[in-house]
């Protein structure tokens, strides 16, 4: 409650009539994951595929999972199921499931399966720049009609450097269905370059697929910014005051070595702020729905994050935002929407050694 | 070379940090570094990942 109580009493000052309206994220059942054919080690990614499948992918044991929204296992993609080596699952695009696009860091190629016959059926290999790299964690990636959308980072600049969004210029790429590389996009905002210490290396960029076109944000500008397929830039609009997502973006005093962070433990453990972002954006019919990822910078057991909804209705272009924070071990990450179900998955093994997937609801609040 | 290097690291006592080989402004060494959706702190060296989460005991994990 204090996280809450603090981030209220910070945004006194705002208009009141710029908070959005409130609705409340209801959790309508956790159904247990069976976990009788393999097991995967935590989450990085979760899609939902049309009205009865949920996509996740792990880094820590390399896969991409298939499973069913009533807790059972249908497939996985692993190295070791394919005649490929390993890979590493930088992400995945499930649009023309049961064909499955995996974004793969350590060949530098889009790897391109059908899960319905079990068939490695390409491996593609992107032609990077000199200078970038395929994001380990949280890369965003999109199947396009023809090709692909990649974010690359900088293979030169340490995430830990200011000149990771200073000098590492577009951070998106497209390619052809060759993996020949097209154009580019999308520059860290001024915000990210004018933070002189080190900053807390996690995703900052967050593309949301909205069909044929995406959606980017980088929320510490404070924009909501939608392009066509091509990477043509169209409207972009602002993101909403909020009574807990803190636009505010915060580094360490100082550019910290990432050995000092392996190095050190406990009270002498180097710490840099943690930055509020957005872990995912989906896409539904009438809405786009944003999941923060709202860590309270408390110290030893009272850190947590917490998580929310911040809502778009295209219809009446306005913004929701949910009323009830709820911590990121309890809800999970945001898969997508059937009809008026959202559907969660947490199986990050932090809590609990079991795995769920959560259907919630969205609730108007009333007066 | 580097896999040996890493599988080294799982003999209990020793520290990964000893091995997290990147200089402070560049990243001109193998790995890269990222911290994951829940706080954990991660070196991905190629064939092998490294992470520790809220200060806690680090992991190795090499996929080949």
């Amino acid at each position: 409650m204090a996280f809450f109580s603090a981030l209220v009493a910070c945004n006194t000052q705002k208009e009141e009539s710029a908070i959005p309206d409130f609705w409340e994220l209801s959790i309508v059942d956790s159904i247990l994951v069976k976990e009788d054919h393999f097991f995967l080690n935590s989450q990085a990614e979760v899609k939902l595929i049309g009205d009865s499948l949920l996509a996740i992918s792990s880094y820590r044991s390399p896969m991409v999972a298939i499973m069913a929204l009533d807790g059972q296992q249908v497939v996985k993609i692993a190295p070791g199921d394919f005649p490929i080596g390993t890979f590493s699952p930088a992400s995945f695009d499930v649009s023309e499931y049961p064909v499955v696009y995996i974004l793969d860091k350590k060949s530098e190629s889009v790897l391109v399966f059908n899960v319905a016959n079990f068939e490695l059926k390409e491996k593609i290999k992107l032609q990077l720049p000199e200078d970038k790299t395929i994001r380990f964690l949280g890369a965003k990636f999109k199947k396009l009609e023809d090709g692909f959308l990649v974010e690359l980072n900088s293979s030169i600049n340490d995430s830990y450097h200011p000149d990771f969004y200073r000098a590492s210029g577009k951070q998106l790429y497209f390619f052809g269905n060759e993996g020949e590389l097209k154009n580019s996009i999308f520059e860290y905002p001024d915000e990210y370059k004018a933070v002189s210490g080190s900053l807390s290396p996690v995703a900052y960029l967050t593309l949301g697929d909205i069909g044929k076109d995406f959606v980017l944000s980088a929320p510490h500008n404070r924009k909501l910014n939608f392009y066509t397929k091509d990477g043509i830039g169209m409207e972009s609009i602002d993101l909403p005051d909020s009574k807990f997502f803190d636009y505010g973006l915060q580094g360490a005093d100082r550019i910290v070595d990432f050995n000092e962070i392996f190095a050190s433990s406990g009270s002498f453990k180097v710490r840099i702020p943690t930055n509020h972002y957005f872990n995912s954006i989906k896409n539904s019919e009438d809405r786009i729905l944003i999941e923060t990822w709202m860590n309270n910078r408390a110290e030893g057991d009272k850190n947590a994050t917490y998580s929310h909804l911040l809502i778009y209705d295209k219809t009446t272009k306005k913004w929701l935002e949910t009323s009830n924070p709820l911590n990121i071990l309890d809800i999970g990450m945001l898969g997508g929407v059937v009809n008026d179900t959202l559907y969660f998955y947490e199986g990050s093994l932090m809590k609990h050694d079991e795995k769920y997937i959560k259907r919630a609801v969205l609730r108007p609040i009333k007066e | 070379m580097k896999k040996t290097m890493f599988l080294s690291l799982a003999v209990p006592g020793m520290v990964v940090g000893s091995i997290a080989i990147v200089q402070p402004a560049k990243a001109d060494g193998p790995c890269t570094h990222f911290k994951d959706q829940y706080g954990c702190d991660v070196a991905d060296c190629g064939e092998c990942i490294a992470w520790s989460c809220n200060g806690g005991p680090t992991n190795v994990a090499c996929t080949e």
